[in-house]
């Protein structure tokens, strides 16, 4: 068996992370921040340390700044709800994910927004030039872009986009790109950036954080509003950090591994995490394309890329090809439209997609090589 | 004396304490007397000759909500 759905959610999980989880689980009685006791005060613990792993992570001080969520999706939503106001305009790239897609669509089909797509190349690289002019002509309010394409690998040069945002606030949607490269945000002027727990940082799913640089959370409306443990007494929403934003019982066990994910992503260094991954993409690629009759897309520059290969055989459907890589050889992809059809518009992949590759640092060498090789048997 | 410190929320303590027990100050977590604040909060206790100390070490990173003189019950 081969799990090659890493960008779907990572596989395997590593001990560290299992045993956070049930740590919590099996010894932390209480709500955080719900109560006096000390069960209450072990739970509020792993989030304050959960907070700080993150600070850690990303190179930032202020452990504040990041708000839990049930995920890159819901840390989208929040932003692009919550800073969007009648007749704005924002800008998204043309390969992004349906969780940022969406929630622009629906406030655009509420008449309340306009939203422009800025192209890409057929490499996934968002046109630099294209983006310029139109932060030019359309003064957008917020900016959305993948730092990682969940359909190519195509990391987007965040050092030489971010400056380029002119008035606009930044949303930076890491999804693929927490764990497998490395992001400092104390040297990039990223106003927000949402990633999940479960596909870099080896946690369960359903949890995830957002990053919010300092004073953008005043012009952020809270998607949520609830019981946050804190001003119980008043019936106004908190105006601080973390708690205007995380209201409702947190995901504890969640919570936990991801900041046992994180530390282990960084014991084994993101550099040698990304050197692995661009070791697999590489040979996997060297190795299919010996057959004319499979398509790969993506960066040819290996360097501007994650572990994500999407390919096609000339003639089989996406879904043919991965039916036969599950059934007859064990190796598990995914085919189809990877929830980002602007993405697959760009490549002009539609209606039918690629089936993809997706590897991360826990594949050996030798499961790269008999996933090439079903895809070889396969395309023959 | 002893003077009782109080947050906007837990995160705020922890963070608190965090940095005073790495300056050396010593403090206790105690939970909010109903006199104060009918939340079921922590807040931290601490020598009142301290006080200037922990003026510093929080000042930037912390800003307490209230402080109150701390009568042992
Ligand atoms: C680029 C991108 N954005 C957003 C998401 C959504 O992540 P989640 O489903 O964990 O909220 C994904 C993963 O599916 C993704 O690949």
């Amino acid at each position: 068996m081969i799990y090659a759905d890493q960008a779907a959610t990572s596989f395997p999980k590593p001990p560290e992370v299992v045993e956070a989880v049930c740590e919590v689980l099996r010894r932390v009685p209480g709500s955080p921040g719900r109560s006096g006791h000390r069960g209450a005060l072990a739970a509020s613990r792993v989030v304050f340390e959960a907070r700080e792993e993150l600070a850690q992570f990303f190179s930032l001080e202020d452990e504040s700044r990041f708000v839990f969520t049930s995920g890159a999706t819901e840390g989208l939503n929040l932003v692009i709800q919550g800073v969007l106001r009648p007749g704005d305009v924002a800008l998204a790239s043309a390969v992004e994910h349906n969780s940022v897609a969406r929630p622009l669509e629906a406030l655009c089909r509420q008449g309340r927004i306009r939203v422009h797509y800025v192209p890409c190349n057929r490499e996934g690289f968002l046109d630099l030039r294209a983006l310029k002019e139109m932060v030019k002509t359309f003064s957008p309010r917020l900016i959305c872009l993948s730092h990682v394409s969940n359909v190519l690998g195509t990391i987007q040069p965040l050092e030489e986009i971010v400056p380029l945002k002119g008035e606009a606030l930044i949303l930076i949607d890491a999804a693929q790109s927490v764990g497998h490269i490395d992001i400092d945000l104390s040297q990039l002027a990223i106003d927000f950036l949402a990633f999940s727990g479960h596909k870099g940082l080896f946690s369960p799913g359903g949890i995830g954080a957002l990053y919010l640089r300092p004073g953008v959370e005043e012009i952020l409306r809270p998607l949520k509003f609830g019981g946050t443990g804190s001003r119980s007494e008043s019936l106004e929403q908190p105006d601080f950090l973390p708690d205007r934003f995380e209201s409702g019982t947190p995901n504890l066990p969640g919570i936990a591994g991801l900041a046992a994910g994180a530390r282990v992503v960084r014991q084994i260094g993101l550099k040698n995490i990304s050197s692995h991954e661009r070791l697999l993409a590489e040979t996997f690629i060297e190795l299919i394309k010996k057959n004319p009759k499979i398509c790969i897309y993506g960066p040819k520059d290996r360097t501007k890329a994650t572990g994500i290969i999407s390919v096609n055989i000339e003639g089989l459907p996406p879904s043919e090809v991965a039916r036969r890589l599950d059934r007859e050889f064990g190796v598990m992809v995914r085919p189809g439209l990877h929830c980002a059809p602007l993405a697959h518009k760009t490549l002009d992949t539609l209606p039918q997609g690629t089936v993809r590759f997706s590897f991360n640092y826990f594949n050996r060498l030798s499961e790269v090589e008999r996933a090439a090789q079903a895809l070889l048997e396969i395309a023959s | 004396m002893k003077l009782l410190l109080t947050f906007a929320s837990i995160h705020y303590v922890l963070k608190a304490e965090k940095l005073l027990k790495t300056r050396g100050i010593p403090t206790e977590m105690v939970p909010v007397p109903k006199e104060i604040s009918s939340d079921c909060g922590m807040a931290l206790v601490m020598a009142e000759e301290d006080f200037k100390k922990v003026k510093d070490v929080l000042t930037g990173n912390v800003s307490p909500e209230g402080v109150y003189p701390w009568v042992k019950t």
